[in-house]
């Protein structure tokens, strides 16, 4: 066989392995009522803030710990606890995608995203 | 029928004009781009639609020019009757971020691609071939169609075709109740202002080198198109090199002007975080890298036609598929880039399928057409070695576009009716570094040996092994000591570091022993050294980073994910941070920021200072964003020490300063004076005329500032300046406050005949002064900084060397 046959195939398995070894490594996107049959499970969640119930952050306590209440896309409240300072446009974000795990009935996030309404909804005069 | 309102003060003609201009240039280019096409089969001494194509393509530069003076006049006069305008700029912004409005919004960033895009046309017409210029041409000006398509903002059988960058406040806010009144635009007295983010000097660089980039992958990919088109299959790669390797040199120093931004301006704590944004920018550089390789070896060997010109063409589509990844909202929830949809995705997706089609129909026609030299590989070839190279870096692009795109296999699986719930990884290092690392070893490896084969056939193998022999012990030994000294960790990093220290030596003594020191032949070599020189400073400065703000004084609350990064400062309690002690010495106030000083004493074992710096990391507050840190860091050789502000005293960040206040006195007060609160007494020594510096930062044309220094019963003292001044008819009063001694005092009045001044005193309960920041170190850097310079200059050395050898064949 020539050697150019062999780069072709060694080329194609290595592709194969680069873009399924993604599928190992990906996290999903799930609600509450899943994510607590799966503790443990590093999941995604997309929810809005419930601005009624507050935040908690008090840095002169612990600055890196800060919690809130989302709602999921199925209607369902947790309570989110982040290991980190409260981001500071946190406040002015209404959807939220969570990203960690549940542990009890608090949902452990690892990170937060903040999805600020965008400008051109949201502009007023 | 809603009455028509005739507004009063706006000013339609500016917009009128520009609107019309994109309207023509887009008329041109499609014009230009059919005569092209019509040229390319008229006889070589028939200039006609020549002609045509040339004068339309150079008037449509005019109209591009056009555009971009209307806009940058609506936004330097603040037209905000504008909605461009009114979206991102205001009064109070500087003109040198005036430019970057333009890539603040979507349409202005078109606009900047276009103007580049302009250019390179006019050099293609000057500067290339002129047997290349009809097809080339047609497929450059046929990409000039596609993009001011996107700005064009005109309905076309009902059905939007772009942005216009000139669209009225009132058209972009038809339901807003304010437009019904005709003098609407006197309570629109100021735009809502320029993204912070973007007020920072490296974004006044970093996006039109990063567009320059992004719109020079087009002339390669327009070679080749015109390579296939025309049946000169292989002719055109000596023409295009040069301009491939000016795109690669420009598109790598963008993509590394804004991983500088991100380090200097961010607060990520670090230059590359695999965010999609970042992944669009150097999918393109890394497949016109491995194109380039491709079109070198042709140049050489004229072997591996085809696989050069996959790469060439897709390294342009891959800046479209990028461009829709990023502009298309698609990345929404996986991004924390938030961008904005303009309802174009539509549009992008088409474009893009337009150019896959011609470029799919153009390959496939003519795939059997053409021969590639069919001589047997030699494994001590340079050219295999090089080829095998330009395969592990698509590896890499494919590996990074599989990644990115994970939002866009739900979008394709919700077409047939299937839920995916695909979200990106939690851990986006580890699965980027479980393919980019092993990828990287490999790059190092070829990078460092292949040069040392000759084309076609290596005859000295024997010399060959000992020279690599000798190099790779060397990297060996070194890269083992440094690994076990520095502690590394995982033996990959190792791995990774022998290999890359292995190139950088082996291209080091190429330069040397092969070239004989001839600099102008060394581009590749030099790019090599770059290469290897950002994997070592990425190691040590990844591998090592140490955030030194630990948070060890605050109970753990067992639990793991708590990173404990974020430390709390009081004012003046020194905290000791691994080998430095930290202090925060208190804000100052320079609107719109305030910056927060941090001392920082590095201190030796013996616990006595070696050195001192103070850092001033600030905050914005702003009211669309919120609070918005900007770090600072300290440089040395060896290492950086960054450091940012993670949440400050609510206080600040409302900005309210009469809430709470009590007991609030006005008093006529002369020098030597004293005001007494409940807590504290306040001695008023002297009121002091104020430089220029504070009289134009708040704009007044007089300004005094009330001397008084604070007591407080625990001991301590303060001084606090309340500043009064007039603008005009119209009194300045800015009030200064000490949180510390719960003492707000306003500056009202000055009397000139008994020298007496009007002073306002309020109580706040006293409060600490804290702040809650973070302190990265970075080890070794600067060896990424330098390997980015040198790959810079290499692969500018190359495009000098290639655009030289490419004009002698004329």
């Amino acid at each position: 066989m020539k050697p150019r046959y062999i780069i072709a195939l060694v080329f194609i398995a290595a592709s194969m392995v680069a873009v399924f070894s993604i599928y190992g490594k990906t996290s999903t996107y799930s609600n509450f009522t899943d994510c607590k049959s799966h503790p443990g499970k590093e999941v995604h969640i997309v929810g809005m803030q419930v601005k009624e119930k507050g935040t908690v952050y008090n840095p002169q306590e612990n600055p890196n710990y800060f919690a809130f209440y989302i709602k999921d896309e199925k209607g369902d409240e947790c309570k989110v606890e982040l290991g980190d300072a409260k981001p500071q446009d946190f406040d002015k974000a209404e959807r939220v995608v969570v990203i960690g795990n549940m542990s009890g009935d608090v949902f452990k996030a690892s990170q937060i995203l903040m999805k600020c309404p965008s400008k051109y909804n949201k502009e007023k005069i | 029928m809603q009455n028509q309102v005739n507004f009063i003060g706006e000013h339609l003609t500016i917009g009128n004009i520009g609107h019309l201009a994109v309207v023509l240039s887009f008329t041109l280019s499609l014009l230009s781009s059919i005569s092209y096409f019509f040229a390319t089969s008229e006889k070589e001494e028939n200039t006609t639609w020549l002609k045509l194509g040339r004068y339309a393509f150079w008037i449509q530069c005019l109209t591009v020019a056009t555009v971009f003076f209307s806009l940058f006049k609506i936004i330097y006069s603040h037209y905000y009757e504008y909605h461009y305008a009114w979206s991102h700029s205001s009064n109070l912004l500087p003109v040198k971020y005036m430019i970057s409005c333009f890539w603040g919004g979507q349409e202005g960033s078109f606009l900047l691609w276009i103007i580049w895009q302009a250019f390179l046309g006019a050099m293609v017409i000057w500067k290339a071939p002129k047997s290349w210029e009809r097809p080339v041409m047609t497929i450059v000006a046929l990409a000039q169609v596609m993009l001011t398509s996107m700005i064009l903002g005109s309905l076309i059988g009902g059905l939007k075709i772009g942005s216009s960058p000139f669209t009225l406040l009132r058209e972009a806010m038809t339901d807003a109740p304010i437009f019904h009144q005709a003098n609407y635009l006197e309570s629109v007295k100021d735009g809502s202002g320029l993204n912070p983010l973007l007020q920072n000097n490296w974004m006044v660089i970093h996006p039109p080198t990063l567009f320059f980039g992004f719109a020079s992958t087009l002339v390669p990919f327009a070679f080749a198109l015109a390579g296939l088109w025309q049946k000169r299959f292989t002719e055109w790669i000596k023409p295009a090199l040069p301009w491939a390797l000016i795109s690669l040199s420009v598109l790598g120093t963008g993509i590394i002007m804004g991983a500088m931004w991100a380090y200097e301006s961010l607060t990520f704590g670090g230059y590359w975080n695999w965010d999609p944004v970042e992944n669009a920018s150097i999918l393109p550089w890394l497949i016109l890298a491995a194109g380039i390789h491709g079109m070198v070896i042709y140049n050489s060997t004229q072997k591996t036609a085809h696989t050069t010109i996959l790469l060439i063409v897709m390294s342009f589509l891959s800046v479209l598929y990028a461009t829709f990844l990023t502009r298309s909202g698609i990345l929404g929830d996986s991004s924390v880039h938030s961008f904005t949809d303009l309802g174009l995705s539509g549009q992008l997706l088409l474009w893009l399928f337009v150019f896959i089609g011609i470029t799919g129909y153009l390959v496939i026609k003519t795939w059997k057409l053409y021969a590639s030299n069919k001589e047997e590989d030699q494994l001590s070839s340079r050219e295999f070695w090089m080829f095998i190279g330009s395969l592990v870096l698509l590896l890499s692009a494919i590996h990074i576009v599989a990644v990115t795109s994970i939002p866009v296999y739900n979008k394709i699986a919700a077409l047939f009716n299937i839920d995916l719930k695909m979200a990106p990884p939690t851990d986006r290092n580890e699965a980027y570094h479980f393919v980019q690392i092993p990828v990287s070893i490999l790059i190092a490896l070829g990078s460092a040996f292949a040069q040392f084969f000759k084309y076609r056939k290596t005859n000295s193998l024997k010399s060959f092994g000992i020279k690599m022999g000798i190099y790779f012990g060397v990297a060996l030994i070194a890269g083992g000591l440094l690994f076990y000294y520095a502690q590394l960790e995982k033996l990959i990093y190792g791995i990774l570091l022998v290999t890359s220290l292995f190139a950088v030596i082996a291209n080091t003594a190429f330069i040397f022993d092969v070239l004989k020191r001839n600099l102008k032949a060394a581009g590749a070599a030099i790019s090599h050294i770059g290469f290897a020189l950002i994997l070592i400073g990425v190691i040590f400065s990844s591998v090592k980073k140490n955030v030194i703000s630990q948070n060890n004084s605050t109970f753990s609350l067992g639990d793991e994910k708590a990173n404990q990064e974020n430390v709390l400062l009081e004012k003046n309690m020194p905290i000791r941070m691994k080998n430095f002690k930290v202090t925060y010495l208190g804000d100052s106030n320079v609107p719109p920021n305030i910056f927060y000083k941090v001392n920082y004493k590095k201190m030796d074992i013996h616990d006595s200072v070696l050195e001192e710096f103070t850092l001033s990391p600030n905050a914005q507050i702003n009211p669309q964003m919120g609070l918005i840190a900007n770090p600072d860091t300290k440089h040395y050789l060896s290492y950086d020490v960054f450091t940012h502000v993670t949440t400050v005293p609510k206080s600040e960040i409302e900005g309210n300063d009469t809430a709470g206040l009590k007991n609030v006195k006005t008093l006529w007060v002369s020098p030597g004076d004293t005001l007494f609160t409940s807590l504290a007494y306040v001695v008023f020594d002297s009121a002091e005329i104020l430089t220029n510096t504070a009289k134009n930062r708040y704009g007044a044309d007089h300004l005094l500032g009330a001397k008084c220094r604070i007591f407080t019963k625990r001991g301590e003292e303060f001084f606090i300046e309340p500043l009064f001044g007039v603008k005009g008819d119209e009194g300045v009063y800015i009030d200064d406050k000490c949180k510390e001694a719960g003492v707000l005092m306003g500056f009202l009045s000055v009397n000139p005949s008994n020298q007496q001044v009007q002073l306002a005193i309020g109580e706040k309960t006293p409060e600490r002064d804290f702040i809650i920041m973070k302190a990265i170190v970075f080890p070794y850097i600067n060896i990424l900084w330098l390997g980015c310079l040198l790959l810079g200059i290499g692969t500018f050395i190359a495009f000098l060397r290639r655009a030289k050898l490419a004009k002698s064949e004329l």
